[in-house]
This record gives structure tokens, sequence and C-alpha cells, in this order.
């Protein structure tokens, strides 16, 4: 009877067992076994790749590799110091540092190492040393456009994440989205063909097409840096755009820096001035002037002003930039000479509303929506800060703030007949299953009529053909085009020995194919914009012309 | 006509038969995990050198590149450049001087 209990409650126990194991633990076991069975590998995006408008690579994907430190595998910790700092170009004592004292399993040691480095190290054969796929971005260029395309970091999480320029800007679309892929594996780790298998497929990140021409590029850049060391400037920048569609064909400024390698550059380097930065643009701002106040009906091509002399205005007297004064003379001559006090007259026949009016509907104190991610704009003085002063330095370009590449959207307006196009990088996105996106020229508005713009093109001619720049201009050609020299505010006052010197234009006349900027910081040779940014404008556009196929027309 | 006894010894056979051929090929097939490793690794190695490829010759019509090899070469910017044709114009306005 004893043995015969003992026996039951044996059973029973052992039932009950069964019954703990295979139902009330089911499901954990379930998850258990699938997770030893099942291996999940993540599919890795690529980031998109960028191209300048010839399909020309300007950032490509390149493979390398994050090195990480597992201490407690590492056999021979000289030896692997010692091969480590060889090939890798990391100093012993950083590597000592790294490992000192650390209880960590996994030391991240280095990350986007090259492919042959990494080749040396595995060769060694060496104990407690990891890899991990960590793709970079490689620039066939070097450093060209650099403030157009941006860079590559790391965010906090530690993914990666663009910073500045398209990399920014487009950071979501150029990344795309990792996959992953569940299959069954068996002891060796070979998957199962006839297991269960669940693939999400990765999503490559999009290729962006640009407006930029590599050749307009590497032109821009050279002749830049060329001027900047020949006249002592501090810094300076060039913008090409086409007037038709506001495609940016070129962008340069300096100093610079290398996307590849920015970590070695310092920080202030990264923002693009072209677009972030400001600056007063003196007399070429008297071209927009000119042409609102020609639109508006208040003048005529055919309007005289008599130049006699210093004007005063609330206070203040203005005087042209080399206080000489011609009598009686034309409009286009105002623009010739470059007349503060003409200007001043030109302004003061403008209604004030209508005055302001036609510098927001220039784009000014607004964003132009270029796609750059550090797009900034000073503000304009409120509408009801503006007293007579204000506008009479306004009129020839003082004491207002611009960023270059409003500024020569602006113009444009003026050479593509009176449309104010958004500026754009971007030419086309491609999708990765084949798909093609394209970004249409978009008319922000319209500002001048087809006259205003004609008549004010002819005086911009004249302008470069009998102002400061008639000695330098590239013999044949019809460029409209206008000099700067604004003086630059410190403390709230003009520092006469430092100056923006600019050159605005755009050529040919009779089809304007580009319209370009040249603005130089603080030249020290001479502080006029017609003996600093003018050459630097012409000799860029003596090489231009003929790789556009543009004939003389003289 | 076979009997009953018969029938069902050749049932049992073509079924063995076929059963095993199944494990057979579900064994083959389940095992091919290692080949297909191999050749999804030849895959991604072929893949990565067309990149090293592709980087090489991005490298290699870099405009800086070329213009560096050009200068080597003795190729210069051209002084002079001569137009045959100056740009004609596609029409012409009629205005009152004519």
């Amino acid at each position: 009877m004893i043995v015969s209990s003992f026996f039951l409650l044996f059973f029973l126990g052992i039932i009950l067992r069964l019954f703990y194991w295979q139902v009330v633990q089911a499901d954990k076991l379930e998850g258990l076994a699938e997770k030893q069975r099942m291996t999940t590998l993540p599919i890795t995006a690529q980031r998109g790749q960028i191209f300048s408008s010839d399909g020309s690579p300007l950032v490509l994907n390149q493979r390398s590799f994050g090195v990480y430190l597992e201490p407690k595998n590492i056999t021979d910790l000289p030896k692997v110091m010692d091969i480590l700092s060889k090939d890798l170009s990391i100093p012993v004592s950083t590597i000592s540092a790294r490992l000192d004292g650390s209880t960590a399993l996994w030391l991240p040691l280095a990350h986007r190492v090259d492919e042959n480095a990494v080749n040396a190290v595995k060769n060694e054969n060496l104990k407690g040393i990891e890899f991990l796929d960590e793709p970079k971005r490689y620039y066939p260029e070097s450093s060209m456009a650099a403030h157009l395309l941006g860079f590559v970091g790391k965010n906090s999480a530690g993914g990666d994440q663009g910073y500045f320029g398209l990399e920014g800007y487009y950071d979501q679309q150029l990344k795309g989205r990792d996959g992953s892929l569940s299959q069954e594996t068996d002891a060796l780790g070979n998957p199962i063909l006839s297991g269960n298998i669940e693939k999400i497929p990765a999503e490559n990140g999009r290729d962006l097409i640009l407006y930029l021409d590599k050749t307009i590029q590497y032109i821009v850049e050279k002749e830049l840096l060329s001027g900047i060391q020949q006249f002592g400037a501090k810094g300076g920048s060039v913008i090409v755009m086409d007037p038709q569609s506001g495609g940016i064909l070129a962008m340069a400024s300096y100093p610079s820096y290398d996307p590849g390698n920015y970590l070695n550059f310092p920080a202030e380097y990264y923002k693009n001035p072209a677009v972030a930065s400001s600056y007063e643009p003196g007399s070429t701002f008297k071209t927009l002037v000119m042409s609102s106040a020609i639109n508006d009906g208040v003048i005529t091509p055919e309007t005289k002003y008599h130049e006699d002399g210093p004007v005063g205005i609330g206070g203040y007297t203005i005087n042209t930039w080399n206080q000489k004064y011609h009598g009686e003379i034309s409009m286009a001559q105002i623009l010739e000479y470059s007349s503060n006090v003409g200007m001043v007259f030109i302004g003061g026949k403008m209604n004030k509303n209508s005055f302001q009016n036609y510098i927001k509907n220039l784009g000014f104190g607004a964003l132009t929506g270029v796609d750059l991610q550090e797009e900034a704009s000073p503000e304009l003085r409120p509408e009801n800060k503006w007293y007579d002063i204000d506008y009479a330095t306004a009129s020839f370009g003082q004491g207002i703030a611009v960023t270059p590449l409003q500024m020569v959207r602006a113009v444009s307006a003026i050479a593509n007949g009176g449309r104010l196009m958004e500026p754009h990088v971007v030419k086309s996105i491609h999708l990765p299953d084949g798909e093609t996106i394209n970004i249409n020229p978009n008319v922000e508005k319209v500002v001048f009529n087809r006259k205003t713009t004609d008549y004010v093109t002819e005086m911009m001619v004249e302008a470069v053909d009998n102002g400061e720049t008639k000695m330098i201009k590239p013999a044949g050609f019809r460029i409209a085009g206008k000099t700067g020299t604004a003086q630059i505010p410190i403390s709230g006052h003009y520092d006469t020995s430092k100056t923006i010197a600019s050159f605005v234009g755009f050529a040919p006349v009779d089809d304007p194919r580009f319209v370009m900027l040249v603005t130089l910081t603080e030249p020290t040779t001479s502080p006029w914009g017609s003996e600093t940014a003018a050459p630097i404008f012409f000799n860029i556009s003596k090489e231009i012309f003929p790789y556009l196929k543009i004939s003389p027309s003289d | 006509m076979p009997t009953n006894g018969k029938l069902n010894i050749l049932l049992v056979t073509v079924i063995f038969i076929l059963a095993s051929v199944q494990v057979f090929l579900l064994n083959r097939y389940s095992t091919m995990g290692d080949s297909w490793n191999n050749i999804d690794a030849e895959t991604t190695k072929t893949a990565r050198e067309n990149d090293i490829l592709n980087q090489k010759i991005a490298s290699a019509s870099a405009i800086s590149s070329l213009s560096a090899r050009a200068e080597k070469l003795g190729l210069v910017n051209g002084s002079k450049i001569i137009s045959l044709t100056k740009n004609l114009p596609l029409a012409y306005s009629l205005d009152n001087s004519l």
C-alpha cells in the first residue's frame, strides 16, 4: 500500500513537472528555442551619393571599419599595442590610456579606418581585436565644393548624420532605412534554406544630382584662391548662378575645409559664408534701386541729375566716393560714375513704402529657400524705424545687410527679365528603384517688367565699358556688371580702412547664361572692388566663355 | 490480378521510396546553407571590388588629377581664343528705324 502510494505520488510529481514545463513555461521555452535557432542580421542601407550635373561623382561611399578591443581576450598586450600603433597610426600612449583600468568587455579604439590598414592588422592574427563595418564618405574631388556638400558626422546616438550643406539639408533622404534578415541557422551558423526566413530589405538612400558644373566650380575655386592671395584678403566667396533656372552652377568660399577630415579644421570654417554670413553690399545694390525706380516710373533712362556737390540728409553729409562731381549726368552715368549722391536723388524720388516693398520683393530679409542646411538671413530694419538717412544710405547699399546668395539672386532678376527665382543646388533626386524626382525651377515672383530690365542691363553694360573696369574687361564680350566697395560697420561706426570689395554681373547680355557675384573680405592691396573683385570676376568669365561656347559679340 | 497482399507490399514499397527521396532532398536542401553562404560571400566580395574600382575611376577622372596630369604633359591654358563667328541673334525686332 505504502509502496503504491509512493509510486503514485512520484508519477504525479513527474506529470505536474511536465505540465509546468510544457504548458506553463511553453511560451518562454518556445521563445528561447527560437532565439537559439533564429539569427537576425541587420542589412545596412547605403547612404545616397552626390553627383555633379554631368554625372561625375562628388561624394561616394567607401568601406571602412571601426576597430574595437576585447581586453579580456588580449594575450600579448605589448605586441598588440605596437602593431595597432604602427598600422593604425595611433600613439601607443593613446591605446594604453584606453585600456588602463578599464573593465569593459568591448572598447572602441578607432572609427572609420581604411580597409588597407585593417587588413594589415588582420594579417597579424591577433586575439582580442574586432572590426565592424563603418562605411565612410569618399570625396574624389578632395575638398572641392566643401561648403556646398557638408560632411557626415555622428549624432548623439552614435549613428551617422549629415551636417551643413547638402548632407545636412537632405540627411533623411540620403540616409535611407536599414533592413533586417531573420533566418533559421544550424549549429555551424549556416542558414537552413527550408526554414523560416523573414527579410525586410534595406531601402538605400537617394542619390542627388546637382546643377553644379564641376569645371566651372574648379575654375571658380582656382581663381578665387589666387585672387585672395594676390590681393591680401582675409577671405572671399564666389557664386555662379543660372538666372533662368535658379540653379547654382558653382559656389566657393575661403577659408574652407576638407569634408573628409573635417575634425582637423576649425568649426567656424564649416558654415557656408555665401548663404549664412551677411555683409553690406555697397554700390552693387545701386543696380537694384535703379531698377526699382525705373519700374515704378518715378524716373526714366532720360531723366537727368545735377551732380553738383555733397548732399545733406538728416544732419549727415553724403559725398561721392572720389569727391568728384560731374554736373548734369544721366541715370546711366550715375551707375557708371557710381555716384552716391545720384543714388540718393533716385531713392528720394521713390515713395518710401514702395522702396521698402521692392527690397522685400527682391527677397532681402528672408530666406531664399536654397537647399543648404545653414542658410540664414539678416533681418531688415523694422518698417517704422526707417528714417530719411536710412533710405538715403540704403540707396547706395550701406546700412542694409544681405547675404551673397540674396544679392546674386536679386541681380538674376535683372538678367532674366524680372523674375525672382528660387535658388537650388539639387536638380534631381534618384530613387533606388530607378525613379527620378526632378526639382523644377520655381519663379517666386515677377519683380520688374521686361522694359525695366532691358534698360538697366544696358546701363550695367555701359558701367563696365566706361567705368572703372573698362581697362580690364575681356574684349569683345558684352558683360553687364557693377562694382561695389562697402565699408565694414564695427561697433556702430564704419571702419574706413576695412572694406568688402565686390563685383556682380552677368553675361552674355543678350542671353545671360550665368550671373556671378565675387566678394572679397578686407583686401589689403586695395580696398576697391574695381581693383580686386572685378579682376577675379573677369578672369573667371574669360575661362567660362569658351567652356560654355560663348563667342564674343563685338 | 495481383493479390491484396502483393498490392499492399507494392504500395508500402512505393511509399517508402518516395519518403526516402523526400527525406534525402529535404536534407540536401536544408544543408545547402554552407554553399549559400559561400555564394553570398562571393557576391559581397565582387560588389566591394566594384566599389573600389568605382572609387579608383572617380579619383583618376577627378578634375584636379586631370589638371595636374595635363600640366605634367605640358598642356597649358589657351591664351588666345579665336572665334570664327559671333553669336548671331535668332531674330531681329522691328522698330521705327527700319
